[in-house]
């Protein structure tokens, strides 16, 4: 659905690949992580056959990994020529960024900061810099979404948030 | 108890102001879900599931599937008013809805899905009903060997017919089982790949990885799309369709029905599958084909029951084998665990109360969705003015206190936010995350029944085919591979159905 062929994706997007660079480096990513897995195994007991170890299945997997990872580089190389291959594909266009980076502060400041400030800080960028409202008008419902979500959430549905309270005080 | 009485029981289960208004709220939000292009039933149902842990087991599973079978419905009205789906097993309805409301019959286009699907999905109820309990009880009979290779020819099949190229899809399930690992041995308890993590003793969380899966890549992926929409507004008194279309409609509802009912057991995209089936064929018997894409009542009618009796029977392998048809249904499964059921051939035994309250809160459900989405159909395309940057702060908040409240834990924040990654950029190249998601949710059982069989046979393979149950299961796995190796060498692709 969302692959970069629309035009304001493709016209704002800061990085594009090829469609075969990218092919290429998801096998490459497969089979490596198949060879970590085969690899991690050693570690742990492989049993017999009559008693299976904890080794047994994810030996297998990674080896499958590995074969799988290989067996999709050869078909992109095969077909590494022709329109399909060469197809653009954007990624990470400013406002997907500007989203992961908002949900990056979410893992960061939750615990350290409290709900109320990490929600406000949180609710404030999608406002000013995904919906482009004022920073007036960004920092009003920033507000109102970090109290109401708290209190939805801790007050009514009972669900344990760090509070943000103890620091504000301090 | 026979089904009668089970579903008398269930009735009684559910019949209070509680679980109706709990079940209200399920269809709701599941019409929303369905509603709101680019958040499927399964992203609606990721992002809510932590919200019903606080719930009994039989109330949050009456919300979850309120949202599964309301997303079904929801999906068609985006697609009739602005050939918008709401959700992948609307896309053909698109093709004729939208064409109807184009000509100024988007009230008759409307209130035919809404009669299909009512009429499908109480039929698939009706079904599930009979069906389930009958399965179960021949599951019970079936061993550690049979249970390996249900699951292994499960897989198989979901590799074979779901939406992506068969590869990928091979790819995607390894890592799903490869991913289901991680954690303590099921037989020694020896972790595995947790790197000295607590957090990983338990795996990774099924929660944090499916909301990053499929909600997170979905609202970065939305972000980058950003449309702009325009719907047409029906009026309440158009919707009345003429004696002529119901006629018309008739046919392709009771085939719609069929075909979705039976494609509906069958793992991967069935949901999807059964319209595009259906659309066919009703293009294929229709009297005056070349109507079709202009506005063809049956192209509406078949496909909109289609899709919506394959969520009662998608529910029969979940509720008698424990195995999740689509990944819909993982949730449920999830849901089910997270509250300690194990959903099987036990289910129906040791949890009738649940099993039955279901199956009556689904008969409630449809009543519920049949009733208030029509007249409220103009307050659901509204939803749609609301700026995607709010919608998604919310759903954004709604995931993060989701997945923190599990387990109190940072951590599954940050594999959420790092699943979310992965499948933003997966689906950039066309890798399907739900077969990952299935296998990583079947993987468990697939070791445990293997060692378990191995073990039984003093390591002898040949345990895999001994026992009636295993024997068919089995040459039904070699006639699945054996089909699909000639399919490959013929040329055929896959069997994947594409839009014209």
């Amino acid at each position: 659905m969302n692959t970069a062929q629309d035009g304001g994706t493709a016209r704002t997007a800061r990085v594009a690949v090829t469609r075969h660079c990218g092919e290429l480096a998801i096998a490459a990513l497969t089979s490596a992580i198949g060879l970590a897995m085969a690899i991690g195994a050693t570690a742990l007991p492989y049993g017999t056959l009559d008693q299976p170890g904890p080794a047994f299945l994810p030996s297998a997997l990674g080896v499958l990994l590995i074969v799988l990872g290989l067996t999709r580089a050869l078909s992109c190389v095969r077909s590494r020529t022709g329109p399909a291959a060469a197809e653009r594909i954007a990624l990470l266009h400013p406002r997907a960024v500007i989203t992961l980076a908002s949900i990056v502060w979410l893992g960061l400041a939750f615990e350290r900061f409290g709900a109320e400030i990490t929600l406000f800080v949180f609710a404030l960028i999608s406002m000013r810099w995904l919906a482009g409202r004022t920073w007036f008008a960004s920092v009003v419902v920033a507000a109102a979404v970090a109290l109401t979500t708290v209190f939805l959430f801790a007050n009514l549905l009972g669900v344990t948030l760090p509070s943000s309270w103890p620091l504000l005080r301090s | 108890m026979d089904s009668l009485a089970g579903l008398a029981a269930g009735f009684q289960e559910i019949l209070t102001a509680e679980r109706v208004f709990y079940c209200l709220l399920g269809c709701l939000a599941g019409t929303v879900v369905g509603v709101l292009p680019g958040l499927g039933p399964l992203a609606g149902m990721t992002l809510l599931l932590p919200l019903t842990f606080k719930l009994d087991a039989t109330t949050g599973l009456i919300i979850l599937a309120g949202i599964f079978y309301g997303s079904m419905y929801g999906g068609s009205t985006t697609s009739i008013l602005m050939r918008i789906p709401g959700e992948s097993a609307s896309i053909i309805t698109c093709i004729d809805g939208y064409e109807m409301a184009r000509k100024g019959r988007a009230g008759p286009a409307l209130m035919i899905a809404a009669v299909g699907s009512f009429f499908a999905g109480t039929i698939s109820i009706v079904g599930l009903m009979l069906f389930a309990p009958p399965l179960a009880e021949v599951m019970l009979s079936v061993g550690p060997p049979a249970e390996f290779i249900l699951m292994l020819l499960a897989l198989l099949v979901l590799g074979f017919i779901s939406g992506g190229p068969p590869l990928k899809t091979f790819i995607m399930i390894t890592l799903g089982l490869a991913i289901g690992t991680i954690g303590l041995d099921p037989f020694t308890a020896l972790p595995r790949f947790t790197f000295g993590q607590l957090d990983l003793t338990e795996g990774v969380s099924f929660v944090a990885l499916a909301i990053g899966l499929f909600g997170i890549s979905e609202i970065l992926l939305n972000f980058e799309a950003g449309k702009e929409v325009r719907p047409i507004q029906p009026k309440l008194r158009d919707l009345v369709p003429r004696l002529s279309d119901l006629k018309e409609a008739a046919g392709p509802i009771g085939r719609g029905t069929m075909i979705g009912f039976a494609l509906g057991m069958i793992p991967g995209a069935s949901h999807v599958i059964s319209t595009f089936i259906s659309y066919a064929l009703e293009k294929r018997i229709a009297k005056r084909p070349e109507e079709f894409g202009r506005g063809a009542i049956a192209g509406v009618a078949g496909p909109e029951a289609a899709n919506n009796a394959t969520t009662g029977s998608a529910m029969i392998p979940l509720l008698t084998l424990g195995i999740p048809a689509i990944s819909a249904t993982a949730i449920l499964l999830s849901a089910m665990l997270v509250h300690g059921v194990q959903p099987g051939p036990l289910l129906i035994t040791e949890h009738p109360q649940l099993f039955w309250g279901l199956i009556a809160s689904m008969y409630i459900g449809n009543v519920i969705l049949l009733i208030l989405n029509l007249p409220l159909v103009g307050i659901f395309v509204n939803l749609l003015r609301i700026p995607y940057p709010h919608l998604a702060m919310i759903i954004l908040i709604a995931s993060v206190i989701g997945v923190y409240s599990v387990r109190s834990s940072v951590f599954d924040i940050w594999v959420m936010i790092a699943f979310g990654v992965v499948g933003y950029a997966i689906r950039k190249f066309d890798y399907d995350p739900a077969p990952f998601l299935l296998a990583l949710v079947l993987g468990d059982r697939l070791e445990v029944n293997l060692r378990r069989s191995l073990a039984i046979s003093n390591g002898d393979f040949s345990i895999f085919a001994q026992g009636s149950a295993a024997r068919v299961l089995l040459v039904a796995l070699c006639v699945l591979i054996v089909l699909q190796g000639i399919a490959w060498g013929l040329g055929w692709k896959s069997g994947r159905v594409k839009v014209e």
